[in-house]
Formats: C-alpha cells, sequence, structure tokens
C-alpha cells in the first residue's frame, strides 16, 4: 500500500505547511541566495547587478566608493588630475599581490584598462565608461597616468565600479578563452563555479586593501562564500526558511512584507541613486507631441498609490527624473506635477481634448487620444497595469503590448511607442546624457526624441566640466528643463531588496546599492 | 531487419538535419538586423556592431554560413556564449550529465513501480483495492509536478528538516525530492497502461487454450500475456523517458538544479544565439535518439514491424 501511504504523506505535507523554522549558519560559510545568475565574472564583460555583487568580492578598484558617496584609497594610494580632467596620476599601492601570487603593478592597471576600454563580449558594461580613453601610460612601477582625449569628470568615482576592476595579468589569456580564471587581488579567492548551481569563494588570508570606511582591516570575517543560483522566488525564500541560505536577493515584496515583523529574519533596502524607472514620453508622436497631453499624463498619475498596490511600500515612488540621493539632485525639479485627477482633466479640457462620443476616450479634430504603450513584462510587471488604468481614468486610451526586449528596442528606434520604461542606476547625473542628447536618438535610448539646443549644451558641456559648483548647476537645469517639458512620468526608484538570517552582522550597501559582505560576521 | 533499420536511421538523420537548418535559420527570421537582435538594446558603437557582424559571419551569404555552421557543429564546436565567451559545447557539457542523470532515476523509479502497480491491479481487477488504486492514480496524475515538488520540500525540508530543499549539484540527496516529484504521477499513468494492457490481453482467447491445456494462472501471465503488453509498455516508457526531460525543466528551476533545459532558458532569456541553437539541436537529437530506440525495440519484438 505504497500508494496510498504517499497521499497521506501529500496530505500530511499540507497540515505542515504551517511551521516556521529558525536558520542556523555552517561556522564560517556565508550562502548567499542569488536571483539572477552572473553571465561572468571578468570585469571587462559584466554588465549588471549579479555580476557587480560577485565581482566587487574577487577583485579591488583602483578607488573605492563608500556609501558616504566620498573617495577612498584603493589600490590605488593617492590621485590628482589635470586642470581640464584629461589626465589622472595615480600613485599604486607596491605591498598588494594578487591570489595568484603575482605582485600588483602599473603594468596590471595598463592592462586591464586598455582590455575594458574594448570589453570583452558585446554586452559588457566597461566600453561607456571609458568613451575618449586614449591610453595608459606606465611611468614607473608604482605611477600610472591615465590618458583620455576630452574632459572626463566622473573616471574617479566610475573606477570604483566593477567593470574597472584590475585581474591578474597572468590570468588574461585564460579569460580571453572562455575559462573561469577569476583572480584578483579582492578580500575573497575565487574557487568555483557551477552554472546553475553555485559560485564559491574563500576567505584571501593575506588581504590588505580594504578601504578606511569598512568596520575592520585586514583578511575577511568569513571564510567561504556561497552564491547559490536560486532563480524561483518561493525557492529563495524557502533556502532561507531551512536555513541553507543566511542572505537572498529580491524576495516577493508580498513575503518581504510578511516577514518585517519576523524575528528571526531581518530586511535590508537600499533605494539606489541615478535615473528612477520612468516612462519616456515620445514627443514627436501624435498626441504625445502635445505638452499639454504630457502634462495631463504626469498629473494623472499616482506613483504613492500604484507603488503601495505594487510593492507594498518597499520600493519608494519617484517623482523626477533624479532620485534624491543622486549627486547634484535638484528638488526644485522634484514633483512638479503632483497627482490631482481633476487637474488632469482640466489641462486637457483646455488644450481641446473633449470626449464627445461618450465612450470615455477624448477626441481632437477627430483623432483620439491613443497612448501606444510598449512594456517589458520584466521590468514593468508590477506597474504596468496599473499605469495603464490611471491614464485611462483621465480620458486616455491605453494600447498597452507586452514584447521582448528585441521588440521594445524595434519599436523605441522606430519611434512607434508614445511611452516607453527607461532607468539608470547610478551616482552622477551624467547617464542623463545617453537618454536625452537628442544625437542619441537615431541608434540610441533617446527615446523622448525630445531637440532642445539648449539640454543638448548642457548634456555635452556637463561631462567635461570640472568644477563641481559649475557641474551641478548644469545638471539642475538639465532636470528642470526635462521636467518643465514633462518629458517623461518618473514611476519608482530602483530598490535593492535583501532579506537575511537574523544572525547576520555586518551587511552593508555601497554607494550604489551593491551589497558589501566583507564585515560580514554570524551573531553567536 | 537491416533494410528496416537503414531506412530507420536515414530518416532519422533527415530529421536532425532538419532541426539544424531551423535552428540555424531562427537567428534570420527574428525581425530586424541579426547583430542588432543579438546586442539589443545595448548601447554599442557602430564599429563594434561591424566588427561583430564580421566575427559571427553575417556578412556570408546564407547558405554558406549555414554550411560553416554545420561543419563547425559536427566537429563539436557550437560556438560561444556572446554574454561570457565560454563555449557552448562545454556548458551543454557540464548541465547535461546532471538532466541525464535525473531522468534516468525518474524513469527506472516509474518503471519499476508503474509495472508492478499495474500488474497488481490487473491481477486483481475490479476489486476494491484496484478501484482505490485506480481513484488514486487519477488524483495523483491529476497534480502537476510542481506543485507535488513545493508540498514535498514543505513537508521534508522545511518542517522535518530531513532533506535539504536545494542541495547543490553533487549532494546525492538532491536527487531524492526531484526524482519523486517527477516519477509520482508517472508511476499511476505507467500503471493504468499497464493495467488495461493486462486486462485487454486476459480477455483475448489464447489464455484460455493455455489454461485448457493446463498451465497456471502465473505461467500463463509471465510467457504469453506480458510478452504481448511489452509494446504498449515500452512505448509509454519512451514516451514517458521524453516526457520527463520536457518536465525536468520546471523541476530542475524549483529545486534549483543544473540542467540542459535550463541552459535553454537562460539562453533565450538573454538572446544568447549560440547558446539557444546548440542547446535545441541536443535535446532534438536526444529526442530522436529515444523515438530511434523506440522504434528498432519495437522492429525486434514485434515481426510485423521490421517485415512491413
Amino acid at each position: 500500500m505504497k500508494n496510498k501511504s504517499a497521499l497521506v504523506l501529500v496530505i500530511f505535507a499540507f497540515l505542515a505547511a504551517f511551521g516556521s523554522v529558525s536558520a542556523q549558519a555552517d561556522n564560517g560559510t556565508l550562502t548567499v541566495g542569488l536571483s539572477v545568475e552572473p553571465f561572468t565574472l571578468d570585469p571587462a564583460g559584466g554588465v549588471y547587478i549579479p555580476e557587480h555583487f560577485v565581482i566587487q568580492h574577487i577583485y579591488d578598484p583602483l578607488i573605492f566608493s563608500g556609501p558616504d558617496g566620498e573617495l577612498y584609497p584603493g589600490l590605488a594610494s593617492e590621485w590628482s588630475a589635470n586642470e581640464d580632467g584629461t589626465e589622472f596620476t595615480f600613485k599604486l599601492r607596491g605591498d598588494v599581490k594578487f591570489h595568484d601570487g603575482t605582485a600588483f603593478n602599473a603594468e596590471a592597471v595598463k592592462i586591464a584598462l586598455d582590455r575594458a576600454q574594448k570589453g570583452v563580449t558585446p554586452s559588457s558594461a566597461a566600453p561607456a565608461l571609458l568613451t575618449a580613453y586614449v591610453e595608459t601610460e606606465v611611468v614607473d612601477d608604482a605611477t600610472v597616468i591615465v590618458k583620455f582625449s576630452e574632459t572626463n569628470a566622473t573616471f574617479l568615482q566610475d573606477l570604483s565600479r566593477a567593470w574597472l576592476m584590475i585581474p591578474s595579468p597572468a590570468a588574461i589569456a585564460d579569460l580571453d578563452g572562455g575559462k573561469l580564471a577569476f583572480i584578483g587581488t579582492g578580500p575573497f579567492i575565487f574557487d568555483s563555479w557551477a552554472q546553475q548551481d553555485s559560485i564559491t569563494l574563500k576567505k584571501n588570508p593575506d588581504y590588505n586593501v580594504a578601504p578606511a570606511f569598512m568596520a575592520h582591516s585586514g583578511p575577511a570575517y568569513l571564510d567561504e562564500i556561497v552564491f547559490r543560483i536560486l532563480p524561483e522566488t518561493a525557492t529563495r525564500l524557502i533556502a532561507l526558511q531551512t536555513g541553507e541560505a543566511q542572505i537572498v536577493q529580491d524576495p516577493s515584496p508580498v513575503d518581504a512584507a510578511g516577514m518585517v515583523d519576523d524575528p528571526n529574519v531581518q530586511i535590508f533596502t537600499f533605494a539606489a541613486p541615478g535615473v528612477p524607472a520612468h516612462q519616456m514620453i515620445n514627443t514627436e508622436k501624435f498626441p504625445t507631441d502635445d505638452l499639454n497631453v504630457r502634462i495631463a499624463m504626469n498629473h494623472a498619475v499616482d506613483q504613492e498609490a500604484i507603488m503601495t498596490a505594487a510593492s507594498l511600500g518597499l520600493t519608494q515612488p519617484a517623482f523626477s527624473i533624479i532620485s534624491p540621493s543622486t549627486w547634484a539632485y535638484n528638488p526644485d525639479a522634484d514633483n512638479m506635477y503632483p497627482y490631482d485627477l481633476e487637474k488632469a482633466k482640466a489641462v486637457l479640457e483646455e488644450a481641446g481634448w473633449i470626449d464627445s462620443d461618450g465612450d470615455g476616450i477624448r477626441e481632437k479634430d477627430g483623432r483620439k487620444l491613443t497612448i501606444e504603450y510598449p512594456a517589458l513584462p520584466a521590468y514593468e510587471e508590477q506597474f504596468m497595469e496599473l499605469l495603464a488604468y490611471s491614464l485611462q481614468d483621465a480620458g486616455f486610451e491605453v494600447n498597452l503590448t507586452t514584447m521582448d526586449d528585441a521588440g521594445i528596442s524595434a519599436v523605441g528606434a522606430a519611434g512607434d511607442h508614445n511611452i516607453l520604461n527607461m532607468g539608470w542606476i547610478s551616482r552622477d547625473p551624467s547617464v542623463l546624457s545617453y537618454i536625452f542628447l537628442s544625437s542619441n536618438i537615431e541608434g540610441g535610448s533617446a527615446y523622448t526624441r525630445f531637440r532642445d539646443a539648449r539640454l543638448d549644451e548642457i548634456l555635452t558641456e556637463a561631462p567635461k566640466t570640472v568644477d563641481p559648483e559649475e557641474r551641478k548647476a548644469l545638471y539642475e537645469e538639465a532636470q528642470t528643463i526635462i521636467m518643465e517639458n514633462a518629458l517623461v512620468i518618473p514611476i519608482h526608484t530602483y530598490g535593492n531588496l535583501y532579506v537575511a538570517d537574523a544572525a547576520v552582522e555586518g551587511f552593508m550597501f555601497d554607494a550604489e546599492g551593491y551589497p558589501l559582505l566583507y564585515d560580514v560576521t554570524f551573531a553567536k | 531487419m537491416w533494410n528496416y533499420l537503414g531506412r530507420r536511421l536515414l530518416t532519422s538523420l533527415s530529421i536532425l538535419i532538419g532541426v539544424s537548418v531551423l535552428t540555424f535559420l531562427m537567428i534570420h527570421v527574428m525581425p530586424g538586423d541579426p547583430v542588432k537582435v543579438i546586442v539589443g538594446r545595448l548601447t554599442t558603437s557602430p564599429e563594434r556592431i561591424e566588427a561583430l557582424r564580421e566575427e559571427l559571419g553575417f556578412n556570408d551569404p546564407i547558405p554558406l554560413q549555414y554550411l560553416n555552421y554545420l561543419g563547425r557543429f559536427v566537429r563539436g564546436d557550437m560556438g560561444t556564449s556572446i554574454r561570457n565567451n565560454r563555449p557552448v559545447f562545454d556548458q551543454i557539457m557540464e548541465q547535461l550529465p546532471n538532466t541525464l542523470q535525473l531522468a534516468l532515476i525518474t524513469v527506472t523509479i516509474s518503471t519499476i513501480f508503474g509495472i508492478l502497480i499495474g500488474i497488481f491491479s490487473a491481477a486483481t481487477k475490479y476489486s476494491l483495492v484496484d478501484r482505490v488504486l485506480s481513484f488514486i492514480s487519477l488524483s495523483v496524475i491529476s497534480i502537476p509536478p510542481f506543485f507535488i515538488a513545493l508540498l514535498l520540500i514543505l513537508l521534508f525540508s522545511v518542517h522535518l528538516k530531513w532533506i535539504p530543499a536545494v542541495a547543490k549539484t553533487g549532494d546525492p540527496r538532491g536527487l531524492i525530492l526531484p526524482a519523486v516529484s517527477l516519477a509520482l504521477g508517472e508511476i499511476f499513468w505507467l500503471a493504468r497502461i499497464v493495467r488495461n494492457a493486462v486486462i485487454e490481453e486476459t480477455n483475448k482467447l489464447y489464455p484460455n487454450l493455455a489454461k485448457s491445456k493446463g498451465l497456471s494462472r502465473p505461467g500463463i501471465l509471465m510467457k504469453h500475456i506480458l510478452p504481448n503488453v511489452l509494446i504498449p509498455t515500452v512505448t509509454a516508457i519512451s514516451i514517458q523517458l521524453v516526457y520527463i526531460l520536457a518536465g525536468s525543466v520546471v523541476i530542475e528551476s524549483i529545486f534549483a538544479r543544473q540542467g540542459i533545459g535550463g541552459l535553454a532558458v537562460l539562453g533565450i532569456k538573454n538572446q544568447d544565439f549560440p547558446l539557444i541553437q546548440g542547446t535545441v539541436t541536443v535535446l532534438a537529437a536526444i529526442y530522436v535518439v529515444v523515438n530511434t530506440i523506440t522504434d528498432i525495440f519495437y522492429a525486434v519484438v514485434d515481426p510485423r514491424v521490421r517485415l512491413g
């Protein structure tokens, strides 16, 4: 009667589902449940959050950026820039060794930056940081000069990103051949990677590069970090419950909200700086070529309510093109169009958009107020329908079409959209150039298709402006221009969400919201 | 027999060539420039796009591209993933053993228990035991494996803490729950087929003849009925193997196990065309091989097939 007992077991499982389990960590091994597997741990090949997270535990940057936004010495002990911000001189540390035992020196920096500038795959993020890169001059073993053909005001900050961290020159040939030769100077040594399973890092006992903003120096506390790839949201949470993982990434907001009061877990959230998730409004396509229509759309959207419903308040709503934690954030451009449905309707009526046939959709000169909304569920699933409903309430017709990445690219490039999702995590507002410079309309990501001489001037000049005050003023003006012309509907800031066992101590986010596990220990 | 075998193998080969043409053409039937499709929304300079086009061979005429592709493929060179430069062949070889291991263990479990339960049901046909078994069969077959998997995890991992929910690859305990989740429905599905086949054969006239010649009941079952039941059973098992290979994608993803299905999904999500081409072709080849072996088996046990 095996079969009968099987059924009994299933029923019993149902009843047993309500038990709660406290997690416990293995001595010195931290298991982190990742929602997305990295493509590679080659700094010059990485693109997104999972790569950054793991890479920054294996490699070190020339300069660290602290959670306070300040710069701290890393592999470079001192640095200086020339007056036009085209040449950067770095004094390098002479007492650092790669995990393979070879010495870190000027040649390693040159090889790393030359390689990063080319990128190693079509999707590498590094080349975009080094567009005007000319060369790295090796002055002596402990000094390099990095040269650009034009001013690069963000280079020092960009250096802290994983994409420009320094791999061992001895490993480059293997890396280029697709081998798993991830050798850096960082607090953890790459041990193994079983694809779709896990990445294991071991403690680097000789680590001596920890930046001053960390709570300790010398080797990390943990003996081992296992990044377990757990793409299923339910499985990630189960792993935390069974104690098989101590930190998990991106729980579902519903689960996380339910755990806020659970003494066995702690929740870490981070509101990322940069360009929040927003809809870019096409200023060349009917009917969003009308400024009044764009303003009305902004008044019609209640970001607060949408994000409360979509993420149970764990993701912050956004009201401007730059999130408040970003350098040069301009509060005057924030919330220029507060939610006010009546006002939205009034703006449309005044501009001649009237629902004359009573079908709930406004018309003007016989043409309907129809918005083409191509959406990518991977990024927009939580809010796309609520956004469409908000606009419908004000008398818009919204054609919401879900597509894949390639489809969105095609529609966006052709300018067939009225609104299109965009966003960019960055400490510096310089990324605005990618999405608003009119030269990026054809072949780039400037999906608002807005052409304004002054905005172009600002976005071209600001990255070359060395004086911080001057630069700041330029970006503040850019934010005002973008919001006054209602080029976007801001939706939410990007939030990083991690759930951890209550015993995990020393967890911190870096300035862009990537977790740093160097200080992590387990409470006894 | 050899004639049949030759024809059968030729059919399989032509299917494989068809698969290779389709997977090769996949990228060319996507709307737009294939290089742009690969690069997606990433910001890439026109020079890099041009270099990539040359590197990936998109400047050649399409028939030549296909022959180059096929030539490399036959030599085991499936290209490199465009996201991490790792050889696709290596990645498949890393994942495939886990999928095959899970599938074979599952099929073994379901075959043993399925046949035993099926024969037992048939032997006690229309009794209370048989009716209870039929009811359980219907219930278990109706529950999708992923749901069974979640229930098993809740019971054995979360509540009882006997078996890890997401054991790493290489930990044998990690095979138990996935294999049971996949096998449970298959056991009862196979049992139904075996039961019905046995009953059908029993109702024919030849067992009566055997009985009148004085053979015992177990003797009739083993010598006369079971060989005739073999064909539907083997068909069912081969269908199950293919079904389990497909179903394992979901189970592997729940238990966060390595597997070729997950690799294919990863390729599709990231528009990693070399990876999609490689995994799809290998999966198709496995199906073709399983079906070919099944057909050859028919020919071995059933003279009508090889003579037909």
